[in-house]
């Protein structure tokens, strides 16, 4: 297992590597016009020169891509041009919020999908199969950003159950920044009441989509166990259904659902772009598209790389989730 | 043995495969593709969809309110028999800009899949059927391209260019031909050992001719599934990024645009928001339909599987 | 000739039809066999002649559609199978009837260690679900279960057991994995045990050991057994019965001793001179392949290959018939009342 984790971890390494030098290349094309945006329209052709001096953006692009790299290891990632703090301290502030966020629709893609999926497996060509089928076709289909709209304005805006924007004015003593963890550590109710009813329209309509791709994928791997000799073979030794069902179908099924799990993982962190946009929730996400619409590069490319590195991360760990679940993955290197 | 093999007897016994037919297959497909009511569903969507967009000016019920004009005298109108979509804050019949936004999405995921397929299918071919070191460095950048989501890097890239269609569609095709690459990279790898393959080999033909003259035709209806799954997807990714503002600017009627404009007049005014959303529904789900009916169809393997 | 005994398992004129696209398959077409208490008997034939779903039939894991039973019926202990809910089936697969898969690389499942797969099967065999059990009888179960599984193994001289409970299928051999899944198969002692081609896909030497092994193990025990084979030389070692299958028909049926002397169906004399001969030459074997069963010949379903074939046996079937030594085969050449007519 340790080899199988070490030998991961390396293939990681050159694809971070390529992301951040493909990243730092594209923020460098852009136009000079970011400083100018900076320093408003009185700023002197003298004073633009000054700055990009002073952020060496006058030095040979590897030279500069070498200065990032060495400082972003030390925790510094650049200026930030919209908030004038370093870009590291603003990820570290906004990046729980949206990990939160992340792994809340997470549990609810996985805790909502899987048994839908195994129902509609199970009850093949039924009615429970077809409506689950056809809502889950909906599910991926549905623009993220106007399923946010659409709860926004059922129940924030008609039925007032539910806050429309942000995470909550009573927040709890920050320890992890995940304030639903935070406000139980602390034993801070209100708060914690307060977290989980700002989070409850975000998460729904994040995990929309991903909740609609397990499902898909959960029944196509049930129905693909059907087939397997070894599930004849349970059959054959007379063991109950449901014991074939939900351990020996669905253990299989799960270990190759994992794989979307992964891949979903990336689906969220793009998708948290727009439903942060929508619910005002003070994320990275939404701190990446600040950087995109002001034209903050530093930002831009702090943003992207640690996606990439949380991506390559849950990636990592649903493999070796995979290798525990299935014992043929450590065996086919 | 498995008792499935008893189930088509014409096409395997004894593990000997009989050559069927073409028009058989073909018989077989649509016998397929109708047995699916989803699937013709989909095919009905999206014909409908392209229609709409041909014939924009002649559906619409008011065909110069797609441009940035204003009437003062319909401003902010709910649905009505007139206005079965109801009006925008400037009096714009949305109906009428909906039916004009689905020229945009289509010709933004064209655009985007026709880039992406000129890129990404040449060079998965080479990685596939060149192998080597042309290989490794193919499978390593395509393996960069996507390690972070496309929406993502399609933002990054838009960062640095002007909001406008042409640049949305360059954005979004920068972070999607890499799909394309491994897609056709894994086919010829497992098309390369197949017989006739083998046999053009042997009778010295040379790579590029077997390349193109018998690995891609034997590729293109994977890369057609593939194509009519993305295009949804694109068309998603598109309205996402025209949401976010950085796509086609007002008074163009995109889809995602006209949200985002929308958005502004909520909850009162809750019909500029959510019938464009429907749209966007609708078209997407018509292609994820069509092509889920096409991968039965042609019997291919596109999504990734573990 | 073995004596006359009690018959165990007995299916009688069975037809199955398979649905689909291109038609109804006539997979199963009038077939009837028997098998007495504590008796082997060997099913041979082609790969694709029915012999695998004729088995499957007897544990009800065909399935329906696009199967169909149009006709005939099967009988085991004195009790008719086809009628079963899936319930009452359950109660007689794993211990009444059981079975042995042919391929040992598929028919465990990969996620499971070998004494999940054991004990699993001798806690549940024949339960509803596992809800409505305690704890405690659950614990128990489970310790009763690992001897037993130890017990099997040991049986089957399998080295360290206790050590082999604890893998995962992939890290054993071919054939110690067709060794455990012959002690799942065993775990409960049914009284008919169905064996697929066991150890097809292994080299010649382990499946020979396998075959031995089985071969004891089942009359250590008293256990019937179906055996399905391919390999006539496979059947005459193992086996007091034969039934040799043709696209869907028994084509002839004969005591071991008898078939091997002097064979009477002309595809079962194809299927002999197929052998390799120990002289070194190879056998003649049987040209073609077996009919199409969308649209299966108007007369007899070997005519095609048949080296012996007379006009009128693309014309009437052959029925299979007892002749006057005891013997049965379904072939004109041995029914006279049909070549008196055109005689």
């Amino acid at each position: 297992m340790k080899e199988f984790i070490i030998k991961r971890t390396l293939h990681i390494i050159p694809v971070l590597l390529g992301l951040s030098i493909l990243i730092f290349a594209l923020s460098r094309i852009m136009p000079g016009d970011s400083i100018r945006l900076k320093l408003g329209p009185e700023a002197t052709q003298q004073q633009i020169e000054a700055m990009e001096e002073e952020m060496g953006l006058n030095d040979p692009l590897p030279v500069q891509y070498w200065n990032y790299m060495k400082g972003a290891f030390q925790g510094d990632m650049g200026m930030s041009l919209q908030s004038n703090r370093n870009v590291a301290i603003d990820i570290f502030e906004t990046f729980p919020a949206t990990f939160e966020l992340i792994i809340i629709a997470m549990a609810i893609s996985i805790a909502i999908g899987v048994p839908l999926g195994v129902i509609s497996a199970v009850r093949k060509d039924k009615w429970e199969d077809h409506s689950t089928r056809i809502v889950a076709l909906s599910g991926i289909a549905l623009p993220k950003f106007w399923v946010a709209i659409m709860l926004q304005i059922v129940f924030a805006y008609w039925f007032s159950l539910l806050p429309v924007v942000g995470r909550g004015e009573i927040a709890p003593t920050t320890i992890t920044g995940l304030r639903l963890l935070d406000s139980l550590i602390t034993l801070n109710f209100d708060a914690f009441i307060t977290s989980v009813k700002h989070i409850i329209l975000p998460s729904i309509a994040l995990s929309i989509a991903t909740t609609a791709q397990i499902m898909r994928l959960t029944r196509s791997n049930m129905l693909n166990q059907l087939n397997k000799d070894y599930i004849l073979a349970a059959r054959s030794y007379g063991l109950p259904k449901g014991m074939i069902v939900y351990k020996y179908m669905l253990k299989n099924a799960f270990a190759s659902t994992l794989t979307i799990i992964g891949l979903s993982f990336g689906a969220l962190l793009g998708n948290a772009f727009l439903v942060e946009a929508v619910f005002g929730w003070p994320g990275m996400a939404q701190y990446g598209v600040q950087g995109v619409i002001y034209k903050d590069y530093n930002a831009i490319v702090g943003v992207t790389l640690v996606i990439g590195v949380a991506f390559a991360v849950a990636n990592l760990i649903v493999d070796v989730l995979y290798g525990i679940l299935d014992p043929r993955i450590k065996y086919d290197s | 043995m498995k008792v499935a093999e008893n189930n088509s007897p014409v096409a395997n016994i004894d593990g000997i495969s009989i050559k069927k037919t073409r028009s058989e297959e073909t018989k077989r497909a649509w016998h397929r593709m109708k047995r699916s009511k989803l699937s013709l569903v989909g095919l009905t969507i999206v014909v409908i969809i392209i229609l709409t967009a041909i014939f924009a000016p002649w559906i619409a019920p008011y065909p110069d309110h797609a441009s940035g004009k204003i009437f003062f005298d319909k401003m902010n109108q709910p649905p009505s028999l007139e206005h079965i979509f109801g009006t925008d804050e400037v009096g714009r019949d949305i109906f009428s800009r909906i039916i004009f936004g689905a020229r945009i999405s289509l010709v933004l995921g064209f655009t985007v899949l026709s880039i992406a397929i000129v890129i990404g299918v040449p060079l998965g071919l080479i990685a596939g059927f060149w192998g080597g070191r042309v290989s490794t460095i193919i499978m390593r950048t395509t393996d960069i391209f996507l390690a972070i989501p496309s929406l993502v890097l399609a933002l990054a890239v838009a960062a640095i260019m002007e909001a406008t269609l042409m640049n949305i569609m360059i954005a979004i095709s920068f972070g999607w031909w890499p799909w394309f690459t491994r897609l056709v990279q894994g086919e010829v790898l497992s098309l390369k050992g197949e017989q006739f393959v083998l046999a053009s080999e042997g009778l010295g033909a040379s790579k590029w001719r077997i390349a193109f003259t018998e690995i891609l035709p034997n590729c293109v209806s994977t890369i057609i599934v593939k194509a009519t799954l993305d295009m949804g997807f694109v068309i998603l990714t598109g309205a996402s990024l025209g949401f976010l503002g950085l796509g086609a600017q007002p008074p163009i009627p995109e889809w995602g645009t006209m949200i985002a404009e929308g958005r502004v007049y909520l909850p009162e005014m809750w019909w500029q928001a959510t019938f464009p959303g429907l749209a966007i529904l609708v078209t997407v789900l018509g292609f994820n339909l069509l092509g889920d009916g096409l991968r039965d169809v042609f019997d291919v393997q596109v999504d990734k599987e573990g | 000739m073995s004596v006359k005994s009690e018959a165990l398992l007995e299916i009688k004129g069975l037809k199955v039809n398979f649905k689909s696209f291109e038609g109804t398959a006539q997979v199963i077409n009038g077939v009837s066999l028997k098998v007495n208490k504590g008796e082997v008997i060997s099913l041979v034939g082609e790969s694709g002649c029915g012999k695998s779903v004729t088995v499957r039939s007897i544990l009800g894991l065909v399935p329906t559609p696009p199967a169909q039973f149009t006709n005939g019926d099967i009988t085991f202990e004195g009790q008719s199978l086809l009628g079963l809910s899936e319930k009452e089936w359950q109660k007689i697969r794993g211990k009444g009837i059981s079975m042995i898969f042919q391929d040992p690389m598929t028919a465990l499942n990969p996620v499971f260690t070998i004494g999940q797969h054991l004990i699993d099967v001798y806690m549940w065999q024949g339960k509803r679900n596992t809800l409505f059990t305690s704890m405690k009888e659950k614990r128990e179960l489970r310790k009763k279960g690992r001897a037993r599984a130890i017990e099997i193994l040991e049986k089957m001289r399998i080295p360290d057991p206790e050590g082999i409970l604890e893998r995962y299928p992939i890290e054993l051999s071919g054939g110690m994995r067709q060794r455990i899944i012959i002690a799942l198969a065993l775990i409960h002692t049914p009284k008919l045990l169905i064996a697929d081609e066991p150890g097809t896909a292994l080299d010649v030497s382990v499946q020979d050991q396998i075959l031995i092994e089985l071969k004891r193990l089942v009359e250590m025990e008293g256990i019937s057994m179906i055996f399905i084979t391919h390999n006539l030389g496979v059947a005459r070692m193992i086996s007091d019965r034969v039934y040799v299958m043709y696209a869907g028909e028994v084509v002839e049926e004969a005591t071991t001793q008898s078939l091997f002397s002097q064979s009477y169906h002309p595809y079962t004399q194809g299927l002999l001179s197929s052998i390799p001969k120990l002289n070194g030459q190879m056998g003649d074997g049987i040209d073609g392949r077996i009919p199409d069963f969308l649209n299966p010949p108007q007369g007899c379903r070997f005519y095609d290959r048949c080296s012996e074939r007379m006009d009128h046996c693309s014309l009437t079937p052959p029925k299979l018939q007892t002749l006057s030594d005891g013997r049965k085969v379904s072939c004109h050449l041995f029914a006279e009342e049909v070549v008196g007519i055109h005689g």
